[in-house]
């Protein structure tokens, strides 16, 4: 740091990462303070998930019963969904749909010009709507720019600063710090309140290989309770002939109504969910892809061969990049081996546990979108929901944190902490030519990429907490040769981090929801844990569990009887 | 799938590439006022820089060119 440039920033409110959930919190932030600033690690509307949606979001409308709505999400997020969540997204989208609409954000609309609304993933009662990719992040950056929101990009934010300069804080948040990934400028962000918008854990997959769970890990360090970690479903991408990859569409292709053969030619989902067949939720389709095929009944393969030109002309419209790899593998002329592989999460209901006003357990610190695990969704309800809750939590946020933020006149940030973290950053540039960040994720990927990561038991989670504390102790070795490196460096910390919480949550979930399939407790125990794994920093590298019951009693929807339910997907033997 | 590099006769150095790459892959280079791929083991296929390059000269692959692993 002595012989770094730094520049530092004072703001009312900070926000970490320009996606969906990012955009909409400070122009919100925008409606009461000139004194917000959006910071992101890439380009916004270029980079994130956001910008590589496959194109589907929640669209529920004035006149829709939203007690029907609310009833098919729980029931479909196995009840461990907060449902003061579910309630305040529909309520807070449809304003959004009008408000995008008028942005000029393209969505889907018939001859009359009203807006389509379909179903896709685990839909029944609900519908989405469908937008154009792109264009749709392209619209809310150009509302940050036209708003006059101090954006800075290409900066990777790191670390959170803490009141009392402590790791977990017992004072509040009072910014953040990061660099510059070209030019290493050391960055000091002071803010009087920070919310955390930096996307999910995703790992190193297609479209989102730079969403490790920064925002998460971060969070966490500082003090933050995580929740909803151990359904994080392991996959890296959608994978065909075991050679060609994407991250986007699956969610129209099910909604398109794809077919999924084992090598008998059989639609096995039928097994697992015979109402909705593939279109099931994303869970149930991994965790029956990896049975059929870990049963000797694989390999198992994608069967569009009978969409209409209609179909994929709306492909062409909704997921435009999605479909050039398509020209290649032409899926209307054969059927196409399908896989998840393994190495990354799809992760969008873990993240650090916030209220319907965006606050987490720190104050001064919220979290909106991905980062926050969506807690509407329970163990993942039904399609669209993750963006209609980034536009929702954005927009709520933007508003809660400024509020927060009028109790303070000045900012105070904690010298020591902020020189300690201003040399602690750039370490991995001093060392001598030792690791690679790849080489960590590398064997990251040896430990993980296992049947057991899928289909879990309690010998082989330890097997792999075990395998990831060495991956862990590897980390001092690793060295950047540049500030693109160091970059790659932090980001393949945070995930390694992320990781280890995912399989201690899975340990201390003794039983089966959703995504999270544990042999040993094939059943989903509706007596016992109807409630939340949460995880909490203990200081010095210890990883805190604590368990709280989700208050089912006081919501509207609930299950019919508190009993132990048969897994749709049992388990596979791995052992 | 990945960017394979960019044909230098090509590049025009309007920096498309460089300011807009989600995954930081482009560098350019102050005496030419080229991009060139960097660090092409980060590309992650999106195909944003081959949208955005006016005169072509980012060149991809479709194949594999990444190692990928499966649990089964």
């Amino acid at each position: 740091m002595e012989n770094r440039t730094s520049r530092t920033y004072d703001c009312d409110v900070l926000v970490i990462g320009g996606g969906l959930a990012g955009t909409w919190a400070a122009i919100r932030a925008r409606d009461f303070t000139d004194r917000v600033i959006l910071v992101d690690k890439a380009r916004i509307s270029k980079s994130g998930a956001s910008t590589f949606a496959a194109g589907v979001m929640l669209a529920p409308q004035v006149g829709d019963d939203f007690n029907l709505w609310t009833s098919e999400i729980a029931e479909r997020g196995n009840y461990v969904n907060d449902q003061d969540w579910i309630k305040v997204v529909l309520e807070g989208q449809t304003g959004i749909i009008d408000e995008l609409q008028r942005w000029g954000v393209e969505f889907e609309k018939d001859a009359q010009g009203k807006l389509v609304r379909i179903v896709a993933r685990g839909h029944v009662n609900t519908r989405i709507l469908m937008f154009h990719g792109s264009q749709f992040m392209q619209v809310m950056k150009k509302q940050v720019v036209s708003r006059g929101i101090q954006t800075i990009e290409r900066v990777m934010v790191t670390d959170l600063l803490t009141s009392d300069g402590e790791y977990p804080t017992k004072g509040r948040v009072v910014g953040a710090v990061g660099f510059n990934v070209r030019n290493g400028e050391f960055q000091v962000f002071r803010a009087k309140s920070v919310i955390i918008a930096s996307g999910g854990m995703y790992g190193f997959n297609w479209g989102v290989k730079n969403i490790v769970g920064d925002g998460i890990a971060m969070g966490y360090r500082a003090g933050a309770d995580l929740k909803g970690m151990e359904f994080a479903i392991p996959r890296e991408a959608w994978i065909f002939d075991r050679k060609y990859k994407t991250g986007q569409g699956l969610n129209m292709w099910q909604s398109a109504g794809m077919h999924l053969l084992n090598s008998r030619g059989e639609r096995f989902m039928e097994k697992y969910e015979p109402a909705l067949m593939e279109r099931a939720r994303l869970a149930e389709l991994i965790l029956g892809v990896a049975k059929e095929n870990l049963e000797g009944r694989g390999p198992v393969y994608m069967d569009m061969r009978h969409f209409s030109q209609e179909t994929w002309d709306r492909f062409r419209r909704v997921t435009p990049r999605g479909m050039q790899l398509f020209d290649k593998l032409e899926p209307w002329k054969r059927k196409l081996q399908f896989d998840f592989g393994a190495g990354g999460f799809s992760s969008m209901v873990c993240g650090i546990k916030n209220n319907t006003f965006c606050e987490t357990n720190l104050p001064g610190l919220y979290v909106v979108g991905e980062a926050g695990g969506y807690p509407g969704h329970g163990t993942y309800s039904v399609g669209g929901f993750n963006l209609a809750a980034c536009c929702v939590s954005g927009h709520r946020a933007g508003e809660y944190a400024f509020a927060y933020s009028r109790q303070f006149r000045d900012i105070e940030v904690n010298q020591p902490q902020l020189y300690s973290l201003g040399k602690e950053i750039y370490k991995p540039l001093s060392l001598e030519k030792g690791l690679i960040p790849d080489d960590i994720h590398t064997k990251i990927k040896e430990v993980t990429a296992v049947p057991y990561a899928i289909f879990r038991n309690e010998r082989k989670l330890l097997k792999i907490l075990e395998g990831l504390d060495k991956v862990k102790a590897l980390l001092p070795q690793v060295s950047a040769a540049d500030y693109h490196l160091l970059m790659k460096t932090h980001e393949v910390k945070s995930y390694l981090l992320c990781s280890r919480l995912v399989y201690t949550a899975a340990l201390a979930r003794k039983e089966s929801r959703g995504p999270h399939s544990r042999s040993d407790y094939p059943y989903r125990d509706d007596i016992n844990w109807l409630k939340n794994v949460i995880l909490c920093s203990g200081g010095n590298d210890r990883i805190n569990v604590r368990l709280e019951p989700i208050p089912v009693y006081r919501y509207p929807a609930k299950p019919e009887r508190f009993e132990l339910v048969p897994p749709t997907v049992p388990p596979a033997k791995v052992d | 799938m990945g960017i394979q590099g960019i044909k230098e006769e090509l590049c025009n150095g309007c920096r498309r590439c460089f300011n807009d790459c989600p995954m930081d892959v482009f560098r350019m280079d102050e005496a030419t006022n080229k991009a060139h791929v960097a660090y092409p083991k980060d590309c992650m296929a999106c195909f944003i820089c081959e949208d955005e390059c006016k005169p072509g000269a980012i060149i991809f692959t479709l194949d594999a060119v990444d190692k990928m692993c499966f649990p089964f």
